[in-house]
């Protein structure tokens, strides 16, 4: 579904010496996947994730949507895919003050009928907001306001989410809640969360590991392969 | 349902921000249309009093004529195929109250009719002048202008600084295009003298064009003829007027000016402070011209929003200052004229434009990534 081939991203400096970003990376997702990218801050995990969405253009390489390479692909057909087809959630929350919390969820699809704003107000409820929904996100705590930009992303059922530290600003409980929630929509929706730590992505696919802009290794997360010798017998009895 | 980025969202949202811009640009329109009804009001009046009289009929003065010289000029004009009739008379001026002189003509009674039938003149109040008398009618807007009823006397036995000689009493009022005063040539009071007599040329109908050149022809013939023709006032009307329009041009480009600073810096600072917004929906998938075309109609509905209001507002208190003070004094706001549409429309699309522009580039600079990721750091 999102494939990544020889990824570069090269910065310079006033001397023009070049430093890595990204190095050298080649990266898939299969649909339905829950993939996490951890590593230190610096590591080029965000700038990996940026790239892989589209938002930002690698020096080197290519990475495909769907089978379509999206460096050949014009402004707004881009834009178009990032609207209807991915879902983003920022390490801050990035609200709209001046809008309701409803309002900042549905500003993904500009669209306030009455299917729109039932999603949004399902989606609340499932993260435990819905009282605030007609209140200003100034209001809430910053925990509460990035469950609202999570549920943003999840409002236009997009086929990939992008984020980068979703968890950053919740307690451990809201994390916990917020990785069930991604979890819970594994198989639908493939799911890319950067993060540096590991310890929330014990429902993920796969954990791949940045250190200094190259992928370091590609791990299976303990809990993953106990639910795959649960599914095979064989497996769990050697 | 409102869409969460439209535009009403925003203005709901924002009212302290819409309201601070809108009273800018309503105050602006406001004071735009105001001078631009006064203006107008003026220059019409003007060209009222100015115009008028020679817009249909051609004058003739003969005071540096010899007797002989008259008597042919008399006799040229009425043979002028297109001439309907020529009438001895006189003109006299009167004050105005801050603004230009009108002028009396003094008709023998019998000639009364044709000239007002030719200027389009009719008696609406009292009576015309009695042969014989010192009666005047004027046109009502010259008596509202100076202050006068029916049965009032003035002139500068009254008033020193009347110009109209003699103590006149007022007996009429006329309407019409043309703002003049019409008296009877006999009139004891002003002892008006052979030279100041003038010969009214009443063209046939339709035919005024055709007099006028024909008048041309007998003055290249005779350089003591003094022809009142309509040239000659128009160009007087426009250097009276010229002064009027460029002091109002200046007033207009001065207020122009200060509103398009204040706007585009207060918009600038409104969406200087939105970047992140913008940024963020660029992000999300919103197109940069989706963003650019949101600013627009948010910069633009507001304008069109202070543009209606202010003409709305200026139109009420012009209507009422006419009602309650200027009607009277004869000089009422002219509230609609088709000058307005382009000065006033001119004002919310400059506005518009001015202030976009600055936003405009803003926006095409934000980038989305530098903006998210800056505000990480």
């Amino acid at each position: 579904m999102l494939e990544a081939r020889d990824l570069s991203l090269i910065y310079c400096n006033e001397r023009n010496d070049e430093f890595y970003a990204i190095h050298d990376v080649n990266f898939f997702a299969n649909r339905g996947e829950m993939i996490g990218i951890v590593g230190p801050s610096g590591s080029g995990k965000s700038s990996l994730l940026y790239i892989l969405s589209g938002l930002k253009k690698p020096t080197v390489g290519t990475v495909y949507y769907q089978e379509h390479a999206l460096e050949v692909m014009s402004y707004n057909e881009l834009a178009e895919i990032r609207r209807k087809e991915y879902g983003f959630i920022f390490q801050r929350h990035f609200l709209i003050n001046y809008l309701t919390v409803l309002d900042n969820v549905l500003s993904v699809v500009n669209r306030n009928d009455k299917f729109w704003r039932n999603t949004a107000i399902n989606l609340l409820e499932t993260l435990g907001i819905a009282d605030f929904a007609n209140q200003k996100p100034y209001k809430m705590s910053v925990g509460e306001r990035q469950k609202v930009a999570i549920a943003r992303a999840l409002v236009s059922q997009p086929k990939i989410i992008f984020a980068d530290e979703p968890t950053a600003s919740l307690d451990h409980s809201n994390a916990r809640m917020v990785m069930d929630i991604f979890a819970s929509l594994k198989g639908e929706i493939t799911i890319l969360v950067a993060t540096h730590d590991d310890s929330i992505l014990d429902q993920a696919d796969r954990v791949i590991h940045m250190w200094d802009g190259r992928i370091a290794k590609s791990s299976i997360p303990v809990s993953a392969i106990e639910n795959i010798k649960q599914s095979n017998p064989i497996m769990h009895r050697s | 349902m409102i869409k969460p980025l439209s535009v009403w969202k925003y203005y709901k949202n924002n009212q302290r921000k819409v309201v601070a811009v809108f009273l800018v640009t309503f105050l602006c329109v406001f004071l735009q249309s105001v001078l631009l009804a006064f203006a107008t009001a003026m220059i019409n009046f003007q060209k009222a009093t100015t115009l008028g009289l020679v817009s249909s009929l051609g004058i003739i003065a003969t005071e540096q004529l010899s007797p002989e010289n008259r008597q042919w000029l008399r006799q040229s004009l009425e043979q002028g195929q297109d001439v309907s009739q020529v009438i001895p008379s006189a003109i006299r001026i009167t004050s105005l109250y801050g603004l230009n002189n009108a002028y009396i003509l003094f008709l023998h009674s019998k000639d009364t009719e044709a000239v007002m039938n030719c200027l389009n003149l009719s008696l609406i109040d009292g009576q015309l002048p009695t042969p014989g008398s010192n009666d005047v009618a004027l046109h009502w807007k010259i008596a509202a202008n100076k202050g006068l009823k029916i049965g009032d006397h003035f002139g500068r036995k009254t008033s020193k600084t009347e110009l109209l000689i003699g103590d006149c009493r007022l007996v009429g009022l006329l309407e019409g295009s043309a703002a003049i005063g019409i008296a009877d040539f006999d009139c004891p009071e002003q002892k008006l003298t052979e030279s100041e007599l003038v010969n009214v040329i009443i063209p046939k109908k339709g035919q005024f064009l055709q007099v006028k050149n024909y008048i041309a022809q007998l003055i290249q013939e005779n350089d003591d003829l003094w022809f009142y023709n309509s040239d000659a006032e128009e160009s007087f009307y426009r250097n009276e007027t010229n002064s009027i329009v460029m002091i109002l041009n200046i007033i207009y480009l001065v207020i122009t000016g200060i509103v398009i600073i204040c706007v585009s810096f207060l918009f600038y600072i409104y969406f200087y402070q939105r970047r992140s917004e913008f940024a963020l929906l660029e992000a999300l998938g919103h197109s940069r011209q989706t963003i650019i075309g949101k600013a627009f109609l948010e910069i633009a509905g507001i304008n069109l929003l202070g543009f209606i209001a202010g003409i709305l507002i200026a139109a009420v208190c012009e209507g009422a200052l006419n009602h309650f003070i200027l009607f009277d004094r004869g000089l009422s706001l002219a509230l609609w004229d088709s000058s307005y549409a382009f000065k006033l429309l001119s004002t919310p699309l400059v506005i518009t434009f001015t202030s976009l522009l600055p936003v405009w580039r803003l926006l095409k600079k934000v980038d989305p990534l530098s903006i998210i990721e800056g505000d990480i750091e």
